[in-house]
């Protein structure tokens, strides 16, 4: 694989984990909310990966497959004095635990660091064998 | 080309197509049932065992590169850790291959670059 195939790669994956960061802050974002689509609360979103073959560049990138709903079930919280709460004074929450969110967003910040690591080395042997010219 | 310069070429390319490895592994860490993978054998091994109907690259002293236990030709997939993300790809192993790569890049573009300078030497005699 040439270096500008390492770029390419790294730089899929950037995109892919910077999408998966973009679900984790919408996920935080709406921990509270009980409306979603005016009748259920927010369901916690999980994105999922696949390695896609690039048949042009010759490598294996990687996108993001889907973004899927969490289905487990909502919180339930009681509340008699919310406006959302039913008959028998439980609030519906959305199933969104933010110990789970930042556990996440971290394994996303340290695959995210990793590629821009690989970029990085990428760009250094561009750089060692240019070098070779000037000596 | 001298030998040298062939040799230390192919160790150039060798280390680039590793790194292409190491990186779609890193790219891949986060995918389900992923694996690992890298060479099977270290450049050494590799330019020791060529493909049939090449001929060995030579080394002329044994001493130059020593063999190293993990590494040139085939792929094969590694199976050693199990991760949260269900798969075998360990980003600190592969941040380890990763800085291994770039300190033999480093290492071999300095003989090119000191070779290349005893060629010089040699045509212009000082």
């Amino acid at each position: 694989m040439i270096l500008g195939g390492i770029l390419k790669l790294a730089s899929s994956a950037l995109g892919a984990q910077s999408t998966r960061i973009r679900v984790i802050s919408e996920n935080i974002a709406n921990s509270d909310s009980v409306y979603s689509d005016g009748k259920t609360p927010y369901r916690r979103k999980v994105t999922t990966f696949e390695a896609v073959f690039d048949r042009k560049a010759a490598i294996e990138q990687v996108r993001v497959r889907q973004i899927n709903r969490d289905p487990s079930d909502p919180v339930r919280r009681y509340e008699p004095s919310h406006p959302r709460a039913d008959a028998a004074g439980y609030v519906q929450y959305p199933n969104v635990q933010p110990l789970v969110e930042m556990a996440d967003l971290r394994d996303a910040e340290r695959s995210y660091r990793a590629n821009v690591q690989v970029i990085e080395t990428a760009k250094r042997l561009f750089r060692n064998a240019l070098d070779i010219m000037r000596a | 080309m001298n030998n040298t310069s062939l040799l230390l070429t192919k160790a150039m390319r060798w280390l680039g197509q590793r790194g292409g490895l190491v990186a779609s592994n890193v790219a891949r860490a986060d995918i389900p049932g992923a694996q690992a993978r890298d060479f099977e054998q270290s450049f050494a091994e590799a330019i020791r065992d060529p493909k049939p109907g090449r001929l060995p690259s030579s080394v002329t002293d044994a001493r130059h590169i020593l063999p190293r236990p993990a590494g040139a030709g085939r792929v094969h997939d590694e199976k050693n850790v199990i991760n949260i993300s269900r798969n075998q790809i360990s980003i600190e192993d592969e941040m380890m291959k990763l800085a291994d790569i770039g300190a033999q890049h480093q290492m071999v573009a300095n003989i090119y670059r000191k070779n290349a300078g005893l060629l010089r030497l040699m045509v212009r005699g000082r």
